[in-house]
């Protein structure tokens, strides 16, 4: 009996093996791209609505847009070979790229682009681009001819191409509606499928029409998901998958260690952020708020919430990094000016105040544990309140006055404008001043770029100054791929992809 | 008599699951957050979303909801996903269909697992080997099965890459390729079920082999080996019984921990998945699913106790 277990157990074992190398073997010919989350529910392959990783990956694969960030924030040509403005910049004229064809076969032409925005303001349609898009007039945007578009826009807008590169702006087939798009997504990007069906992966297939040269690196691409860190960093050095996107801190120091694989890094990527209702007390003291910003340690900050992997961050929304922030060193913590301010705003003998955060995102949480260690040191007492993932995002955000939050990388633009006009949906901080959407609208319509530029520091100067957002830290968008694999690279923002030249041997 | 006892156990499984519908249709309603907004997305309309709550009938009473549901599940209308307007009978069936077969194969893994271990522990009671096995089912028992199934990953993809590091199974899997994504966290789920099942058996089993008809059996001279397989196991299964259907519910429903690990795509992640994207029709009809999967399994554990020992056919 046990003679027979144990010649049992070693034959399971070697077809285990077997079976192993085998698998192994045929998957070998399609690119294996792994993110951090994979849902099973709610599946998109439509750009209008982008809400998760996987979102984001479909998309990116399938269709393309007028233009793409660079990590300058500068737009490069992906669809639009060229575009110039009219003097004040109320008027932008785009040139297509020519020979380019759809999936389908059918080819781009203007048409296409002038459908692809307006069915964007469609009411009828859920799409978080109405507010980024809000410059744009859906009755002026003219096909002049099969490839030139003109868009009239509200009002000046000197960086328009840039606001195009936004994830949702990606170019579908003229009348397609989302229905349509579900079932058979048609785009010009390098891989394709004939039917989507929602699954735990998401296979394409190289696009036949494809306009770049000798692209795509490969004849499919494969996409999924491993919320479990261990197994998607073992999936990457056991050579089953080639490339995990959107990696954590700790996986990024973990397979700094590994052989056999690269980390790879963007210059920077999104933020972190608390935020506080400017409206109400005690955060309706700006000697409050200011307290609240002197007691973090902003590198400390990097080196404990993202282990040494991101940059410090000044309490507006762009990066200290970029050519375009106010104040390129980090703001240092002052303690003692904290209880100062403090004492004079009336609280000698410190505050107390309810912070809520949940893992939704996995660093909000000792995210907001290393601020209530900091601020502690200033007598204010952080109650730290964990609140469930799934629902932080309609239950507590916009509805608590202290909050952690997350924003994605974003050009000044529309970091600035996003969470902090007067009439921003997403206004975290209940911010409304007057001078502040001058000053933003004013930037964003300013042609000369120096001038423009100094325009953007004033708007930081002012926001990070008085307003409700503290800003500790930014991240830096990390990638992993495998030796054997080359042709991808990172871009600050988080929902930028070119799959285009990956290839693998 | 006998059908008199099945009856009755089968109505009172059917009560139960009544009573679960019932449950599970006001937890479902009594979870926070706007539906229309969690399954829309934020920047839905507003007319989008009463549409929605229309469609749902989220403004009729509960009552005549929870009808209208019942009257759909009992006629075999699951209804169709809010996300992805499919029927959800498609979408639970590929996980559904994955989650059964790593449960067979878990439990093809655990019941020769449980019956050698116990059946040894039984042979050679408290002695070193006994209380050896004892000491490692005990350790067993307390590694969480989030932890096992790691450690299982180092070992066997990291460590010794034998194994792969996903187990992912589509309608494309070969059945190599099955055997290899099921090893791992079957292995897992056998482990961690045994541990209980090994203890309950070896108790009932020595407690048997102290009883009088196993010391004739043994006076007559039967070798104890033949005694304790064919004499002693068959009545000391009765118990494990209901502790292997229970291990089944818990299969069903409650191994979206090994899934996660291992990034299977079964009925538990399915679940999980549903109740985060406020997904009520899907929610509703998959917990019902385990529960119904999980009263069926207890039912047949108790009829095939009823059935297998005479003493209690005439319980009533």
């Amino acid at each position: 009996m046990l003679k027979l277990m144990f010649t049992s157990a070693l034959a399971a074992a070697c077809v285990f093996g077997l079976g192993a190398g085998i698998a192994a073997a045929d998957e070998a010919k399609c690119l294996r791209v792994v993110g951090p989350e994979w849902t099973a529910e709610g599946q998109s392959v439509d750009p209008a609505r982008i809400i998760t990783t996987g979102d984001v990956l479909r998309i990116t694969s399938i269709y393309q847009k007028l233009a793409e960030m660079d990590d300058n924030y500068q737009p490069q040509p992906v669809l639009a070979e060229s575009w110039e403005s009219n003097q004040d910049g109320t008027s932008w004229t785009f040139h297509l790229r020519k020979g380019v064809k759809f999936q389908d076969g059918r080819d781009f032409t203007a048409k296409d682009v002038v459908w692809s925005f307006q069915r964007l303001f469609d009411p009828k349609l859920d799409t978080g681009a109405k507010s980024i898009l809000s410059m744009i007039d859906p009755s002026k945007i003219v096909a002049v001819d099969d490839s030139t578009v003109q868009f009239t826009l509200k009002a000046a807008n000197a960086i328009f191409p840039a606001v195009l590169t936004t994830k949702y702006a990606a170019i579908v087939p003229n009348g397609s509606t989302q229905d349509q798009l579900q079932k058979h997504p048609v785009g010009t990007g390098p891989f394709m499928v004939d039917n989507f069906t929602p699954g735990p992966k998401f296979v394409a297939k190289r696009n036949p029409y494809y306009w770049g040269k000798g692209e795509p690196g490969a004849d499919c691409i494969e996409f999924s998901g491993i919320s479990e860190t261990v197994s998607r960093v073992s999936a990457l050095t056991s050579g089953q998958a080639d490339l995990l996107v959107q990696l954590e801190p700790s996986a990024a120091a973990t397979l700094d260690k590994s052989s056999g694989v690269k980390v790879l890094m963007a210059p920077g990527g999104m933020y972190l952020d608390f935020a506080m209702w400017v409206d109400t007390p005690p955060f309706n003291d700006e000697r409050v708020r200011t307290a609240m910003k002197l007691v973090v340690d902003r590198s400390a900050f990097v080196n404990t919430v993202m282990l040494g992997i991101g940059t410090p961050g000044n309490d507006n929304p762009v990066s200290p990094l970029s050519p375009d922030a106010y104040q390129h060193a980090a703001i240092p913590q002052d303690i003692e000016k904290a209880k100062q301010l403090l004492a004079d705003a009336g609280y000698p003998n410190g505050l107390k105040v309810d912070l809520y955060t949940s893992d939704s995102l996995a660093v909000m949480i000792p995210a907001a544990q290393v601020y209530k260690q900091m601020a502690a040191k200033a007598g204010i007492d952080v109650n730290v309140i964990v609140s469930p993932a799934d629902s932080y995002w309609t239950e507590i955000f916009l509805k608590r006055p202290f909050i952690t939050s997350y924003w994605g990388d974003r050009p000044p633009s529309e970091a600035l404008g996003i969470a902090y006009l007067s009439d921003s949906a997403n206004n975290e901080t209940h911010w409304k001043r007057p001078a502040y959407d001058a000053l933003l609208n004013k930037a964003n319509g300013t042609i000369d770029p120096d001038a423009r530029r100094a325009l953007y520091q004033q708007t930081e100067k002012m926001l990070a100054e008085q307003g409700g957002v503290i800003v500790p830290a930014f991240a830096t968008t990390t990638a992993a791929i495998r030796d054997g694999c080359s042709g991808f690279t990172p871009n600050n923002n988080a929902a930028n992809f070119d799959f285009s030249t990956l290839t693998c041997k | 008599m006998i059908a008199r006892l099945i009856l009755g156990r089968c109505v009172s499984a059917l009560v139960t699951l009544i009573a679960i519908s019932i449950i599970v249709f006001a937890m479902v309603q009594m979870l926070p957050g706007d539906v229309a907004s969690m399954v829309l997305g934020r920047f839905a309309s507003e007319t989008a979303k009463e549409a929605l709550r229309q469609q749902l009938h989220l403004y009729q009473p509960a009552a005549w909801r929870y009808l209208g549901w019942l009257a759909g599940l009992l006629t075999g209308n699951l209804g169709d996903d809010l996300s992805s307007q499919q029927p959800i009978a498609v979408i639970i069936a590929p996980a559904l269909g994955n989650t059964l077969v790593l449960s067979g194969a878990a439990l093809a893994i655990y019941l020769p697992l449980t019956l050698s271990v116990a059946g040894v522990q039984a042979f050679y009671r408290y002695g070193g080997i006994d209380h050896g096995l004892s000491t490692v089912t005990m350790i067993g028992a307390s590694i969480p099965e989030f932890l096992m199934s790691i450690l299982f990953l180092v070992m066997f993809v990291v460590v010794m890459p034998v194994l792969p590091a996903v187990s992912f199974v589509d309608e494309h899997t070969s059945f190599i390729g099955w055997l290899s994504a099921l090893a791992l966290p079957a292995v897992v789920l056998a482990i961690v079920m045994s541990v209980y099942g090994i203890r309950m058996l070896r108790g009932n089993l020595i407690e048997i082999l102290q009883s009088d008809f196993i010391q004739v059996a043994l006076l007559r001279g039967l070798s104890p080996g033949r005694v304790l397989i064919r004499h002693a196991l068959p009545n000391a299964l009765i118990p494990t019984l209901n502790v292997t259907a229970l291990n089944l519910g818990y299969l069903i429903g409650g191994v979206v921990v090994v899934e996660k690990v291992f990034a299977f795509p079964g009925f538990g992640s399915l679940m999980v998945d549903a109740v985060s994207f406020r997904d009520v029709p899907l929610v509703e009809a998959t917990v019902m699913i385990a529960a119904a999967i999980y009263v069926a399994s207890n039912l047949v554990a108790d009829l095939m106790a009823i059935v297998l020992n005479p003493k209690l056919r005439r319980t009533s």
